[in-house]
């Protein structure tokens, strides 16, 4: 068992940037989600700490020590790579206890181990088959049992669920995430799912073209987030984000977005003012209890809750209801926004601006 | 382009990097037919020009005009007045038997004329038979021994037209060194000057023992030792009666020359060019060889000791000096058309006008006697007197319709003695069983 | 509601798929009569052939005489001794090629290898002419002025010039070697191609499993090479039965044999000694051979073709 520490992880591939700066800890135990869009360079970062990759600077520490010199091996992680990377060659069972054999392990005990590991990933009937001749999921499994079977310090999951479908995908995610409340080991998930994020992780780090844009725990992401990038990654549907104008007239304050001026209370929005992006979460706009009255563009109902888009000029604003709401396309209802839900973001830098004015 | 090429519209890059190769290449390179000849086209007559079609060697080996740089003109004026057109199909040496034989198998040989070197008994069936055909002038002229090797069941199938037979060139620079003012007279001398000649790094003698088969092939060179010795091949039968004491002092006598200084390398190599290659960079002092090579071996520009070269006959075994026959021959097939006219142009080919430009332009001995006798010739051919004087005595190649697997067999057993896997009297006796099996077989 | 194959299948009532399947053989007939034609008719008459006694002077006037030819070859020492050199050659060139091969094919694949201008230099044996090649040899191998021995005395290597191609074992591995050079080339980027098919991810699995460089090798890259190696092995076999270039230029089969294999046997039995019925036995053992050779090598081909539609 280890913690893992980036110090300024730095990777150019030429003049690619594939990490810039990366900082990031995590604590023994602990299971970190890298998030971020495709070509972030959560894989490249997941390589560094593996030691597969070199980093251009910076150092990757491992319980207090620099391991950047240490082999893969000697680092004592493992991994579950992207498309699973099952040695083709091999039947499912010598794929999970090649490690073992390798490391001249008597044939009972890889026996035993291989077994064990088996079973705890229903896995226990397909041993001998080939990867091939497995499905999407078996093989997904085979990938964490070979990592499993290490009972190593630290985990690394490279996207293992992209290639699954969505309900497999939640499934292995319960699996996974069992996993880990079992062995308590230290892992590092990477993901573009910020679903999947939010649902796993004790933190979560949000990537952007190389950098750590963020770094907390899902409450604290999906209700603090740094920057417009984060707001807008984190949470489903997306968060509406306008380009507006905050004003204050007459000891009234209102955001006003094309023809449509949304009031807040004073103490709801920074103390600057002029131009400024405000975002609101779907969940956080409300219909029909007082404000604008607008018409509805489409509905969407989902059976727990239904999104109601509302439209006005170019803009469409997307309302959280929970339950069946009953609601057609061009009736009018009111709108009025929760103003504990509104978050500004500094046009120019992407930073939230903080009730106090300044900038997170 | 100049007139020559006009007349002989070989590719020159060819023949001038197979000069330079020496016959390494030989044997090698795939060649496609001749492009079509040019030199009569405008003057057609009614019937149009006959076309005559010629399989020859490529220089260095003996070819025709047309193919080596000689009588060009009489060449193309030949053709005009005989309403000829001759094409060439010039390819190495060592290729020609297997053409030969594939062609002649498929019943279609494209060929009017063909060079033969010992092969007349084997393709005999497809020659016709230009002994009748010939002019009267031209055989007198001619030594009747030449007519040995082209001539089966009693028919004169073709005209041998270089007089080509083996004699001995020797280093006069490396003589002088080793205080030996004459060349080596007998078999004992030869053996003793190749003892003293090898030093320095050099060797007394060299040979081409590497391929066994054929005319010049290791089987061959010995039937020199046989006749030297006093034996012969065949008896009247055609059957083999070498395996007595001639055969095998004459197989002993390779052995021992061996031993007193043949250069190592002679059991590998497979032709006289490797052979000659060795003796005029001056790393061997002695050889027997082909009157051919005279003139390329005094080339300064191929050959490192040019002007340091004697001639003699080959040293006089117990029944005296004999050589061996290279055989260079035209013939003309029984798939020809105009066999007259093919006749025609080997007689041209022989023509003494013809004969000497052949000498004086390429080195090639005549084998009109007259040409021989010839005092420009003599003068600048000066190994021709030695010849000459060799041909006075037997030079046999005993040419037979199975030469090849006869001379596969016999060489195959003398390179064994040679590497010393048997004694000369078993390798003998093993060729002689092998041979009697292979022409009762016939 | 299915298409007419074209007039040649009139709705007869049969199967769509039936009268498919018979518009297709017609169409591949033309085909399989062309390959008859030029595979199956020189085979079948080098066959007939080989049962006949047939010169090259009268080879159409051949008598039929059984299977005295192959008696008569069996009963050969020389015969056995081109077998025997055959063999030996095959083997030897196989396995010295093969495995050559693949340690260029794994420095190539190397980073430190990736610059191209290696794969040109590897490539200029293979880019020679078969008799370019011979003739090539023939200097380095000429005991009196070739580079071997002129290097090899120079350097002190050798006391004394080598006649590589006059002492019977000698001469046979000299050509060997000459051989190997050439052949060498092709068979690396076969497998260098079969290299770079590897998934490099393997790669980085086996590193995380603490797979070192030769456990790598012996795990990962060798099992995924397995049908590339045995096509590579398939392939060489029958080339190296097929060397003719060589033993004709540089030793004519000699010394004493010790280099006349099977094919330049057939060769010299056939167009030196005009023997076509003896020369054609010959020829038809090699083929034989090689044609079992051939099955080996469709039967390695057949298995990787039925994965990939498994995998797919
Ligand atoms: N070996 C390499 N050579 C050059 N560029 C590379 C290399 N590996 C990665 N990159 C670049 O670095 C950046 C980050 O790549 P990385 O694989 O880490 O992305 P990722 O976040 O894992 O993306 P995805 O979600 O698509 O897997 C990309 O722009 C990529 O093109
Ligand atoms: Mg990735």
């Amino acid at each position: 068992m280890a913690d893992v520490e980036l110090r300024a992880i730095t990777k150019r591939y030429g003049a690619v940037e594939a990490c810039a700066d990366v900082n990031l800890h995590v604590a023994d135990g602990e299971f970190v989600t890298l998030l971020g869009p495709s070509g972030c360079g959560k894989t490249t970062t997941l390589n560094i700490i593996a030691g597969l990759d070199e980093p251009t600077s910076g150092e990757v520490l491992m319980g207090g020590k620099v391991v950047n010199d240490l082999t893969p091996y000697e680092r004592d992680v493992a991994m579950v790579f992207q498309n699973y990377a099952l040695y083709p060659h091999m039947s499912v069972a010598d794929n999970i206890g090649f490690t073992l054999r390798l490391r001249k392990r008597p044939r009972d005990e890889i026996r035993r181990r291989v077994q064990t590991v088996a079973e705890m990933l229903e896995l226990a009937h397909v041993l001998e088959r080939l990867p091939r001749e497995l499905s999407g999921g078996q093989q997904q499994r085979v990938a964490l049992g070979r990592a499993v079977i290490r009972e190593p310090a630290v985990f690394l999951f490279d996207e293992p669920f992209s290639n699954l479908d969505a309900a497999l995908r939640v499934k292995m995610r319960v699996e996974v995430k069992e996993l880990h409340q079992r062995l308590g080991i230290t892992s590092l998930f990477v993901t573009h799912d910020q679903e999947e994020a939010l649902s796993l992780s004790d933190r979560i780090a949000i990537m952007r073209d190389g950098h750590v844009e963020q770094v907390g725990t899902p409450d604290d992401v999906y209700a603090q987030p740094r920057t417009r990038y984060v707001a807008r990654f984190i949470g489903s549907p997306q968060m509406d984000i306008f380009t507006g104008r905050l004003e204050r007239r007459d000891g009234i304050t209102a955001y006003v977005v094309g023809s449509a001026a949304f009031e807040i209370p004073g103490e709801a929005a920074p103390t600057c003012d002029g131009e400024l992006d405000m975002g609101v979460r779907a969940e956080h706009v409300r219909l029909n209890a007082g404000g604008i009255p607008m018409p509805v563009r489409v509905v969407q109902p989902l059976g727990s809750m239904t999104y109601v888009t509302i439209g006005w000029d170019e803009e469409l604003l997307t309302s959280r209801l929970l339950g069946m709401a009953h609601f057609s396309p061009g009736e009018a209802v009111t709108v009025s926004l929760d103003p504990a839900g509104l978050l500004f973001f500094d046009r120019e830098s992407g930073r939230r601006v903080l009730p106090d004015g300044a900038l997170a | 382009m100049d007139d020559r090429r006009l007349v002989a519209p070989r590719g020159l890059t060819r023949r001038s990097l197979l000069k330079r190769g020496a016959g390494l290449g030989a044997g090698a390179l795939a060649l496609g037919a001749m492009p079509p000849f040019l030199a009569a086209c405008g003057s057609s007559t009614p019937s149009g020009p006959k076309e005559l079609k010629v399989l020859t060697n490529q220089p260095p080996d003996p070819a025709p005009p047309g193919v080596a740089d000689y009588s060009e003109e009489a060449f193309a004026t030949w053709q005009t007045d005989n309403a000829a057109r001759v094409s060439y199909e010039s390819i190495p040496y060592t290729q020609i038997h297997d053409k030969l034989a594939t062609a002649f198998a498929s019943g279609n040989p494209p060929w009017d004329i063909v060079y033969m070197s010992g092969w007349v008994p084997e393709f005999s069936k497809n020659l016709a038979t230009i002994g009748d055909m010939i002019s009267a002038e031209l055989k007198s002229d001619l030594p009747p021994s030449s007519f040995k090797t082209v001539t089966w069941d009693g028919k004169i199938q073709g005209v041998v037209f270089t007089l080509s037979l083996m004699t001995l060139f020797y280093n006069t620079e490396h003589f002088e060194q080793a205080g030996l003012s004459e060349p080596p007279k007998t078999w004992d001398d030869l053996l003793r000057y190749t003892k003293e000649l090898t030093r320095d790094g050099r060797y007394g003698w060299v040979n081409n023992y590497g391929a066994p088969e054929g005319i010049g092939g290791t089987a061959n060179l010995w039937m020199s030792y046989l006749q030297q010795a006093g034996g012969t091949m065949y008896d009247e039968g055609g059957l083999p009666i070498f395996n007595d004491a001639a055969g095998v002092d004459a197989a002993q006598f390779m052995i021992d020359l061996w031993d007193a200084g043949t250069e190592p390398g002679s059991i590998s190599y497979v032709g006289i060019a490797d052979t000659t290659n060795v003796f005029t960079a001056g790393k061997a002092s002695m050889m027997m060889n082909w009157p051919f090579m005279w003139k390329p071996a005094n080339d300064p520009a191929a050959s490192a000791i040019a002007g340091k070269i004697g001639a003699a006959v080959l040293p006089a075994g117990a029944a005296g000096t004999a050589s061996i026959d290279g055989t260079d021959a035209f013939t003309v097939t029984t798939a020809s058309k105009s066999p007259e006219l093919a006749t025609k142009l080997i007689e041209f080919y022989l023509a003494p006008e013809v004969q000497k430009r052949q000498v004086l332009d390429t080195g090639w001995l005549p084998i009109r006697l007259s040409t021989l006798e010839d005092a420009e010739v003599q003068a600048a051919a000066t190994n021709a007197p030695i010849v000459l004087e060799q041909a006075k005595s037997p030079y046999d190649s005993f040419v037979t319709p199975d030469y090849i697997e006869v001379t596969q067999a016999i060489g195959t057993e003398l390179q064994r003695c040679i590497r010393k896997e048997k004694s000369a009297q078993q390798a003998i006796k093993d060729a002689s069983d092998q041979v009697a099996s292979i022409v009762t077989s016939r | 509601m299915t298409i007419d194959p074209g007039a040649v299948a009139r709705p007869t009532g049969r199967s769509y798929l039936a009268r498919r399947r018979r518009t297709g053989t017609l169409l591949v007939l033309p085909a399989l009569a062309v390959l008859a034609l030029i595979l199956a008719l020189p085979i079948a008459a080098s066959l007939a052939l080989s049962l006949m006694d047939a010169d090259t002077a009268d080879f159409r006037f051949g008598v039929f005489v059984g299977l005295d030819n192959y008696r008569t070859l069996f009963a050969d020492p020389v015969f056995a001794l081109a077998l025997r050199n055959s063999i030996y050659w095959m083997v030897v060139e196989v396995a010295v090629v093969v495995v050559v091969a693949l340690w260029f094919a794994l420095l190539l694949n190397h980073p430190m290898g990736r610059w191209s201008v290696f794969r040109i230099i590897l490539l200029v044996p293979w880019a020679l002419a078969p008799v370019a090649n011979a003739v090539l040899w023939k200097w380095i191998y000429n005991s009196s002025y070739g580079i071997l021995n002129f290097l090899g005395t120079a350097t002190g290597v050798l006391p004394d010039p080598v006649v590589w191609l006059g002492d019977p074992g000698l001469a046979l591995n000299a050509l060997l070697v000459a051989e190997i050079w050439k052949e060498i080339p092709f068979i690396t980027l076969l497998l260098l191609a079969g290299l770079q098919n590897v998934p490099r991810i393997l790669y980085r699995a086996s590193r995380l499993d603490g797979a070192g460089p030769w456990q790598t090798f012996r795990f990962v890259t060798l099992p995924q090479l397995r049908t590339t190696i045995l096509i590579c092995i398939v392939l060489q076999s029958i080339w190296a039965l097929k060397s003719f270039d060589l033993v004709y230029v540089l030793t004519r089969g000699g010394p004493a044999n010790a280099t006349t294999m099977l094919n330049f046997l057939a060769y010299r039995v056939s167009f030196q000694f005009g023997n076509l019925g003896l020369g054609a036995a010959v020829a038809d053992i090699l083929f034989f051979v090689m044609f079992l050779l051939a099955l080996a090598y469709v039967r390695v081909f057949r298995p990787a073709r039925a994965a990939e539609r498994g995998v797919a």
